[in-house]
């Protein structure tokens, strides 16, 4: 145990390192049951599936993706459900660079969540919080009760990114996932903070760990769907 | 919303820190769990703040909240053989609350009306300098100890100047904590956050600075035991003395005849024998051991050996303590998300109206919430939601009143430390402890940090206080307050600047176990017995004024395994990669300790 662990962790943002790795943490809102979990399988692992229950057990995941010069990975919370009684706790948005706020289209109701969860983030959340509107379920165009242009207008009006997405096809997940990567500031917060004092106790177990279980299970894991890598 | 389901295993009242910690356990083991809190943030009395929330909590909590009457028992949702006990708070642990706003609360109006106002803030001062350096504070360790007119110092600009209204427009920022704590750096809490894996949502910062006062001077501490031998002024005999005396703390199994000789001897007459410096003296005593003279020699030599063992665990020379970032009102949330995570159901803003206790079992069958029944097998609860009438004087509840200060400074307190690289800095979160003239066990702690750990803007500082209360809060913390901080009535160079402070007593009671545990067999036979708490009622406290969360730590696991008993406690949380829904082509669950899902690595 005597590895020092060392890494810039936290609210802080980027880290700066010899590949110009950034790690930010992204966090998805919206109400329960508008694919929230499913756009991040179908992101993360490539899956979908019809009948998701609803989260259990996915603290988080994390996913990679790569733009010209730099590395964005990504740390994903999803809500664990606690939006259900309106009882989501501060810190899963705390120190979060990034939101994914989600509806159905084929629910008018979840749209109007979603502006509530805007408000709130703008008033809550660290103030160069990038946030996107995803309008899910695309693929159930036909059942459609939120118009592409009503959600559009309300997007530019509040700045935010907007797309509709279909987890259940994949159009638009990666995206805007890459959409994301694109607007996040890529500076380096080390000014701020001495990122050789700050400690993140699991990275040491995770050293000792990683003795013995290498990378993990997720070895070899670079899915074909996965991080999508352009120029 | 979505109505509550009907029935849990087991209902948690509140949503502090042991209350979420066993809820996250028992949600971990797949037990259904339903967990509630009449406020409307998570945390109870540990929870954290920004600065706005935490004066409007502090100040409307004392009036409002008490005196609000149970709702009518809604006798329809009870069934034969059953009564309602109204479950709420017997009295608010908080009192005594007042605030003191140092700077004016308009800048410009200082200048016309200097007089107005004892406490202001003074404006026009300069500070040249090491923040922390000055005749008052200086450190005393050699070439540390700098005057504010040091050459070298670099030219610093003029003091920033602050009016409250600044303050409070960065009020998002501040996370100001009830229950601030620090973590041992390898202290069973910590261990439990990352076998549990909650601590992939916690990050630390080192303790950087960790001092004591002697004669009135902040004076650091050495953390380890080179840095106790370097101390100035050991002649060698004194080092001799102590090589002596570490091995006596480190490996007591080698000095058994010393032990034996000391194991009666009380801490201060020990060291008298010693005869080391001073300073040297103090620090051990106040800081290092945490404790005083009247301490027994083995007691003090274990907390000198804990001090020591987690000190160097994060390099060459670190500290023992780590400082949370966002502070600890974070906690209770992670474990809290955790319980979610396993399907817990959290739910703020609704409280547990009454129990359902069945009269023939003596146990509570339901809990009545919002005029809706919900059955459950245990009832977890906080010391004061216990009613009177499970109260009997076989459970001596015992209270023991904290006095508390939380302030917003303009600098550090503590001596500069040196960087890895050698250089001079400001320290970035500090710990202190001050020996109390009346020689009490706990002193006063003195906790500091800064926007490194994300508790405030970079202008600031937040420190917390706190001692066993003689008197109000205030009363007790600000003549400490003073000392430590500018004296407003003098304008010394180089003295940090307390901008706000807040003062409030804390009362923690303590629910004591009856050793008297009915046996499975007569708890069935056993009628109504009055003035007993049902058989499935767990009771939990509030933060004690301990500087780390062992004792949290403590109560949760034994809560938890007097509902679960031989279950295991928080084991390791899998990584998602090792339950993903889709068996075909994920990896099977992963015992070998993967932590996450890590999908493309290399660059």
């Amino acid at each position: 145990m005597a590895t020092a662990a060392r890494t810039s962790t936290g609210g802080g943002g980027a880290v700066p390192s010899a590949g110009k790795i950034f790690q930010f943490k992204l966090v998805l809102l919206g109400e329960a049951a508008v694919g929230k979990s499913s756009l991040v399988l179908r992101f993360v692992k490539g899956h979908f599936h019809d009948y998701q229950e609803s989260t259990i057990g996915a603290a988080f995941l994390t996913q990679t993706v790569c733009l010209d010069e730099t590395t964005v990975k990504f740390e994903i919370w999803d809500t664990a459900g606690q939006e259900r009684y309106h009882s989501l706790a501060p810190m899963y948005y705390r120190g979060a660079q990034a939101a994914i706020i989600v509806y159905d289209i084929t629910n008018h109701e979840s749209f109007n969540k979603a502006k509530a969860w805007v408000r709130e983030l703008q008033r809550q959340a660290n103030p160069n919080i990038v946030i996107s509107l995803a309008g899910n379920k695309a693929d159930l165009a036909n059942k459609r009760m939120v118009e592409y242009e009503e959600a559009q207008s309300y997007a530019e009006e509040q700045g935010l990114l907007f797309m509709e997405t279909s987890a259940k096809t994949a159009m638009n997940v990666n995206d805007i996932f890459l959409a994301i990567a694109k607007k996040l500031p890529k500076t380096d917060p080390a000014g701020s903070r001495n990122p050789g004092q700050t400690v993140n106790v699991n990275t040491a177990a995770q050293n000792v760990e990683a003795k013995s279980s290498c990378c993990g299970g997720s070895t070899g894991a670079t899915p074909a769907n996965a991080a999508p890598t352009r120029t | 919303m979505e109505e509550l389901p009907k029935e849990f295993e087991t209902v948690v009242l509140g949503t502090g820190l042991p209350e979420s910690i066993v809820a996250a356990a028992a949600s971990r083991l797949d037990k259904s769990i339903l967990q509630l809190d009449q406020n409307t943030f998570y945390g109870r009395d540990w929870a954290g703040f920004r600065l706005k929330e935490l004066r409007e909590y502090l100040s409307t909590l004392i009036q409002n909240k008490f005196d609000a009457v149970g709702r009518a028992v809604d006798e329809n949702l009870l069934k034969d053989g059953e009564v309602a006990v109204p479950i709420r708070p017997s009295h608010c642990p908080i009192t005594n609350f007042e605030e003191k706003i140092y700077v004016k609360d308009d800048v410009s109006e200082t200048d016309i009306a200097p007089q107005s106002r004892q406490e202001r803030y003074r404006r026009s001062r300069h500070f040249s300098g090491s923040s922390v350096a000055s005749s008052g504070t200086s450190s005393t360790q050699g070439d540390e100890s700098r005057t504010p007119t040091t050459p070298e110092a670099p030219p610093v600009p003029p003091r920033k100047q602050f009016s409250f209204d600044d303050v409070l427009a960065e009020s998002k920022k501040f996370s100001l904590d009830l229950a601030p704590k620090l973590f041992w750096s390898n202290d069973k809490f910590v261990d439990l956050l990352t076998t549990s894996n909650v601590s992939r949502y916690a990050s630390f910062r080192l303790v950087n600075s960790v001092a004591t006062t002697v004669e009135g001077r902040i004076t650091s501490v050495p953390f380890s035991q080179s840095a106790i031998f370097q101390y100035e002024g050991l002649s060698p005999s004194d080092k001799r003395k102590l090589v002596k005396f570490m091995t006596m703390c480190m490996d007591p199994g080698k000095m058994q005849e010393q032990m034996q000789a000391a194991s009666q001897m009380k801490l201060g007459a020990y060291l008298d024998k010693l005869q080391l410096p001073n300073t040297l003296r103090k620090s051990l005593v106040n800081a290092v051991a945490m404790c005083t003279d009247q301490t027994s020699v083995p007691e003090a030599l274990k907390r000198i050996r804990r001090f020591l063992q987690a000190c160097g665990r994060y390099g060459a020379n670190t500290s023992p303590f780590l400082f949370p970032v966002f502070g600890s009102g974070e906690y209770p949330q992670y474990f809290a998300r955790v319980s979610a995570i396993f399907g817990g159901i959290q739910c703020l803003s609704r409280t547990v109206d009454h129990a359902v206790v069945s009269t023939s079992s003596n146990k509570v069958t339901a809990v009545i919430s919002n005029h809706e029944r919900i059955a459950c097998e245990n009832l977890v609860l906080p010391t004061e939601y216990v009613p009177d009438e499970w109260k009997s004087s076989n459970h001596p509840s015992k209270a023991r009143i904290l006095s508390r200060a939380i302030l917003i400074t303009d600098h550090s307190i503590f001596p500069r430390v040196k960087n890895d690289n050698g250089e001079k800095q400001a320290c970035d979160s500090g710990f202190m402890r001050i020996a109390r003239e009346d020689g009490d066990e706990l002193g006063v702690l003195l906790v500091e940090a800064s926007h490194t750990a994300d508790i405030c803007p970079a202008d600031y500082r937040v420190v917390y206080l706190w001692m066993n209360a003689k008197s109000s809060a205030r009363a007790d913390l600000e003549p400490y307050v003073e000392r430590l901080l500018e004296p407003f009535q003098h304008d010394r160079d180089g003295m940090p600047k307390v901008l706000w402070a807040c003062y409030h007593n804390y009362e923690r009671w303590t629910w004591a176990e009856t050793t008297e545990q009915p046996s499975a067999a007569g708890d069935a036979g056993r009628s109504a017995a009055a003035g007993k708490i049902p058989a499935n009622v767990r009771v939990v406290s509030g933060p004690s004024g301990s500087i780390d969360l062992e004792d949290v730590l403590e109560e949760s696991k034994a809560v938890f395994e007097k509902m679960y008993p031989g279950l295991p406690f928080l084991p390791r949380i899998p990584g998602p990669d090792e339950i993903v829904l889709d068996t075909s082509d994920s990896p099977s669950l992963d015992q070998s300790g993967n932590k996450e899902s890590e999908n493309i690595e290399n660059v």
